[in-house]
């Protein structure tokens, strides 16, 4: 817990050390920026390797549960 | 002198016609000042992916030990986005799975009736725009398969501060399930249940002009039968016995993101994950992607990832008779997986009435070192209104 606590301490930190402002965007706007992937794209992989390794969860979703055994 | 009226008609008549957009939408102001409309759909996108898998696992009892892992899927799945009214967006998703075995499972092993398994979900999920900053998604769905029925329902709150600098998000996700038991020979055992109760926190954070940056952190809580239930086990005695799992799993994940726009109209993804939980079993993802525009219309995609496990703690291919817990499931075992892709995509913006149609196309190897190969193909098509 102190570990987590630490890196939330520090991603909170990131998050006033920059400032992009929004005439600058340009280049992030672009959808190959986008850190998500395609919403579809997105469960297909996830479908793929939440169900062939042990190590699902996180980034967002759920281990377990639905289809799949793990 | 005969030239001006000539000029001041063709002026006219220019200014007569109405505006249109690229997309060739009419505009007026009525459209631009007017009420929106109560209720329109933004998109509708379906995917297509096919799954050819081959290998071998000592959890199967087809043929072997170990028996083999050898399927196919077919992976429809259909997506629309609606606007209701001007601060909420629903989502409707349907996910379709058939899956075309080599026998692996325990109905399979005194008969033949589920060689094919079909499976499906309904997820709809509504988003409320609260303020410019701040928003809140509700989702619910069901999932239904031969012998599973599942529910799930959950709901994440998404706030951006610093002028859009920083977005953080929370989600909290809730999965029951219950099915039927079989043992090891096909015998029906009774119904059982599992839950799953996860949690979520991310920040996402611009760097700089060409790079942003995400970290997420994971939790997710299981309960009840976290097994199929008719597994097999090789015994070291030469017979084969049932799984024996824990009833509780506690799975911490730890991801961080990041894409560096470069100068040559592309963009590098880097992808690390931290796995850890209380079975025993530690993971290392790593994936990294670099995108290339070839043209306004037209990108590539390549994509590499590697995967390393360590295995669960009670991972065996000859368990011993008296153990309390046991596996030899080949998705639970020490390996170590790649995967290597490629993807094209096109947006098909010649279609005036559209303001985008595209499309893509994308094939990946998975390979795993204890004896897994998969080939995924997988094909988009999407247009937004």
């Amino acid at each position: 817990m102190r570990r987590i606590a630490v890196l939330l301490a520090l991603a909170a930190a990131v998050g006033g050390c920059a400032i992009v402002p929004q005439n600058r965007r340009a280049h992030l706007a672009d959808p190959m920026m986008s850190l998500q992937d395609e919403s579809l794209e997105a469960y297909r992989k996830q479908k793929l390797y939440g169900v062939r390794e042990g190590a699902a969860g996180g980034d967002g979703a759920s281990a377990g549960g639905g289809c799949g055994c793990q | 002198m005969t030239r001006r009226p000539l000029v001041a008609a063709a002026l006219l008549a220019i200014l007569a016609t109405p505006t249109r957009t690229a997309s060739g939408d009419a505009l007026d102001s009525a459209a631009i000042f007017g009420p929106p409309q109560p209720y329109a759909i933004e998109s509708i996108k379906t995917r297509y992916t096919h799954l050819d898998q081959r290998g071998h696992g000592y959890q199967s009892q087809a043929g072997g030990p170990p028996g083999d892992e050898a399927l196919t899927v077919e992976q429809p799945q259909l997506e629309v986005i609606a606007r209701q009214g001007e601060h909420i967006v629903h989502r409707l998703w349907v996910p379709l799975d058939v899956v075309t075995g080599a026998s692996p499972d325990a109905l399979d092993a005194i008969s033949s009736a589920s060689r094919t398994t079909e499976a499906g979900s309904i997820e709809i999920a509504s988003t409320w725009q609260a303020t410019r900053a701040t928003a809140a998604t509700v989702h619910g769905g069901f999932h239904l398969e031969e012998n599973y029925r599942s529910y799930d329902v959950g709901g994440a709150v998404t706030h951006s501060f610093a002028d859009d600098n920083a977005t953080i998000a929370v989600s909290l996700n809730q999965v029951m399930d219950w099915f039927d038991g079989y043992d090891i020979r096909g015998n029906r055992l009774d119904r059982v249940g599992r839950s799953a109760t996860n949690v979520n926190l991310g920040l996402t954070q611009l760097l700089s002009p060409t790079t942003v940056g995400h970290l997420d952190y994971g939790v997710t809580l299981q309960n009840g039968t976290l097994g199929n239930t008719w597994n097999a086990v090789p015994l070291a005695s030469g017979t084969l016995g049932g799984e024996l799992l824990p009833a509780f799993r506690q799975r911490h994940a730890f991801v961080g993101r990041l894409a560096q726009w470069l100068p040559w109209k592309g963009a590098l993804h880097a992808y690390y994950r931290f796995y850890v939980d209380d079975w025993g079993l530690r993971a290392h993802s790593a994936e990294v992607q670099l995108y290339q525009r070839l043209s306004a219309w037209l990108w590539l995609r390549l994509t590499y990832r590697v995967h390393q496990q360590n295995g669960v703690s009670f991972f065996t291919t000859a368990a011993s008779p008296t153990a309390t817990r046991r596996t030899a499931d080949s998705d639970l075992a020490p390996f170590i997986a790649q995967t290597f892709g490629g993807a094209v995509g096109v947006d098909l913006r010649m279609i005036p009435r559209l303001r985008q149609l595209y499309a893509d196309f994308s094939y990946e190897r998975y390979v795993r070192t204890n004896d897994l190969q998969i080939d995924v193909y997988s094909a988009a098509l999407g247009v937004r209104f």
